[in-house]
């Protein structure tokens, strides 16, 4: 009697752990999304992310959460909280999250973690995390300023005369030149990432010089950039997300990283069991990492033989026949303000 | 050379200038009543979010303007409060407040007009450039003093009657009295809370109309913390001056000078973009000298006389 009812417990365990590994195998992979503090709705980096995931929901039947923690100082807790979750994947991006998931990372160590558009140095052995290269995006939107302008001039407002500003401009440079060896492009630095007013300033005295296309690297003084061409009927061009529907008519295009795909593509590496952590990524042009934005709000603002000019230009650079120049590449004392940093690419 | 030295350097400084003279004259007020005000830049950061949303729902100016400065003069008033009434410390009260308004109108920012870092929209009107009709037709003149907003001659044009209201009213001396000795003054019988509650509602109203012209006419958008403690750099003006309304205003003036020398002399010149961000706040610092210099050697001139 004992013996039977031992067996038929032992059958039923059986029968259990069949059934839950038979629904484990069906079970889709899991990711979390960590958004950054400004949280979804945002219409820059947490809502293309958030299209990157869309994505990926609908090509591999993965499911997915969205965690938005409220401030910086949430996001260690979050990350925490979210690796006891048992997700297959958790991907955040924000330059504030590199140390929070440093250390969660090496908490969890078997957890995959992926951290999007951040520098070049690995994070920990299960962290993969990108790189954007800007300066290939930056050089697109200078040769489609430099085909545009009636003045022949062209100009940059950057937020800070650092060097990861410096990476765009150079781009920006890089393009223009390519296109028009004559066409002039100014370079100021507003010396704020967040007064609006005084970027609108700097972008005054730049259309008073000449200038008709300005583009904007500088944060939220980037709106000021982007007001003082729609007072003026000049140009702006946007950064890092689509900023067209900022000024309709007056944004010429945005120089947009894209996020999206960089959380795709990890994803994808997940579901094909390809992730290896520790990895940098480099996401440029080929990679589909960086781009320009062409939507209802800056439609008939670009010509069509500029188009097609500036999508021979990306084949190049994908082929490996145009290399942009990398500011971090430059030789010290090679860019001083005022002074172009690199030969005309038609030398 | 022709390039920095034009007519656009005038509306330049013009530009600069406006928001600063607008919360130095709200400074003022409450400077000669004794109180540290360093709340502004709290309160014309309520009055540039006020005057945008209210801009982008009703599309009428004048109601933003009119919500910006009601905004604005109710966080005065809690400002007052805390200090006069709860005896808060003034630098408690005065940095409670400007977080208060940074975290308020960013959460409002996300609540009422769904953005997380800037709003704009081609929905909300520009103000209208005003042509003096005297000197329309005259080159220089016309270019130099017309087809200004409204609030820019507003902010020039209250210049003296701020001035006035200090030297030559009954207001003004009551005001000065609570300032230089509020014991004194009570003990002849002046309301010290009642006035220095109004230099305080004033400020408010000063302020308003400053973030009113900084978010609604010097650009047209709100994004988050985008006074960037100009509210600051006029009290810094207001101390250099000591309180005198006309070269406070000269100050404020001389600052924006210097920023919009500055904007032009990085694009032109090439200087270093470092060093000329530091004009503006280099030239005010030897203005301080020269006041300073000027004060000791007036003392000195003083204890001769006694």
């Amino acid at each position: 009697m004992n013996t039977r009812r031992l067996a038929l417990v032992v059958l039923l365990v059986l029968v259990a752990m069949l059934a839950i590994t038979g629904v484990g195998a069906a079970k889709a992979i899991r990711v979390a999304m960590v958004t950054s503090e400004s949280g979804l709705g945002d219409r820059s980096f947490n809502d293309m992310m958030h299209q990157g995931f869309q994505r990926a929901e609908k090509d591999f039947g993965i499911k997915f959460n969205v965690i938005q923690p409220k401030s910086i100082s949430e996001f260690k807790s979050t990350l925490a909280r979210a690796s006891e979750q048992g997700f297959d994947l958790i991907i955040g991006s924000s330059f504030d999250m590199i140390d929070p998931m440093k250390e969660v990372a090496r908490m969890y160590p078997k957890q995959k973690f992926a951290l999007i558009d951040v520098g070049p140095d690995p994070i920990a052995s299960n962290v993969v995390s990108t790189v954007t290269k800007d300066w290939e995006g930056s050089f697109l939107v200078g040769a489609i300023a430099a085909r545009t302008t009636k003045t022949g001039t062209i100009g940059f407002v950057g937020g800070k005369d650092i060097p990861i500003i410096h990476r765009f401009f150079i781009g920006y440079y890089y393009g223009a030149k390519m296109i028009n060896p004559d066409v002039k492009v100014l370079e100021s630095y507003s010396g704020t990432f967040t007064d609006p007013a005084t970027g609108k300033e700097y972008t005054l005295a730049l259309i008073n010089r000449g200038s008709d296309i300005n583009f904007a690297v500088a944060g939220a003084t980037s709106a000021g950039v982007i007001d003082a061409a729609k007072q003026t009927k000049t140009f702006a061009i946007g950064v890092d997300s689509n900023q067209n529907y900022l000024a309709p008519g007056f944004v010429l295009t945005s120089m947009m990283k894209r996020i999206d795909n960089q959380a795709y593509d990890i994803i994808k590496l997940v579901v094909d069991g390809k992730f290896k952590g520790g990895t940098v990524l480099t996401y440029g042009l080929k990679e589909k990492g960086v781009d320009y934005a062409m939507d209802k709000y800056n439609k008939g603002l670009i010509s069509d033989s500029t188009l097609k000019l500036v999508e021979e230009l990306r084949e190049k650079v994908i082929a490996g026949k145009i290399v942009v120049p990398n500011y971090f590449e430059l030789k010290p004392g090679q860019k001083t303000m005022g002074q172009p940093p690199i030969d005309s690419p038609l030398n | 050379m022709n390039e920095i030295l034009n007519l656009g350097l005038i509306t330049a400084i013009i530009r600069v200038s406006t928001p600063l003279v607008f919360a130095a004259l709200g400074g003022l007020l409450t400077f000669k009543a004794g109180i540290l005000n360093i709340a502004m830049d709290g309160f014309m950061l309520v009055a540039a979010f006020l005057g945008i949303l209210t801009a982008y729902f009703t599309g009428n100016l004048a109601w933003a303007v009119f919500a910006a400065v009601l905004g604005s003069v109710i966080m005065a008033i809690l400002f007052g409060y805390f200090n006069l009434k709860f005896k808060a410390d003034i630098f408690i009260a005065g940095i409670a407040v400007g977080m208060l308004a940074s975290g308020l109108t960013a959460v409002l920012l996300q609540g009422a007009l769904g953005q997380t870092g800037v709003f704009a929209s081609s929905k909300i009107p520009r103000f209208s450039q005003i042509q003096i009709p005297f000197i329309d037709g005259i080159p220089i003149l016309s270019q130099l003093f017309s087809g200004y907003s409204i609030l820019v001659y507003l902010a020039f044009l209250f210049t003296p009657v701020v001035s006035l209201a200090m030297s030559r009213t009954k207001w003004g001396l009551r005001v000065r009295a609570v300032g230089e000795n509020p014991d004194s003054a009570a003990s002849v019988g002046i309301d010290v809370f009642k006035i220095k509650m109004e230099t305080v509602i004033l400020s408010g109203f000063f302020c308003g109309l400053g973030g009113a012209y900084l978010s609604l006419d010097y650009v047209s958008l709100f994004s988050r913390d985008m006074t960037a403690d100009r509210g600051l750099i006029a009290l810094a003006a207001i101390f250099f001056a000591q309180g005198n309304p006309v070269t406070t205003i000269a100050v404020t003036v001389l600052f924006g000078i210097a920023q919009a020398l500055a904007v032009r002399l990085q694009q032109s010149v090439g200087i270093a973009p470092q060093i000329v961000q530091v004009i503006p706040y280099f030239v005010t610092m030897i203005a301080l000298i020269a006041v300073g210099f000027q004060t000791v050697h007036h003392r000195k001139y003083q204890q001769v006389i006694e």
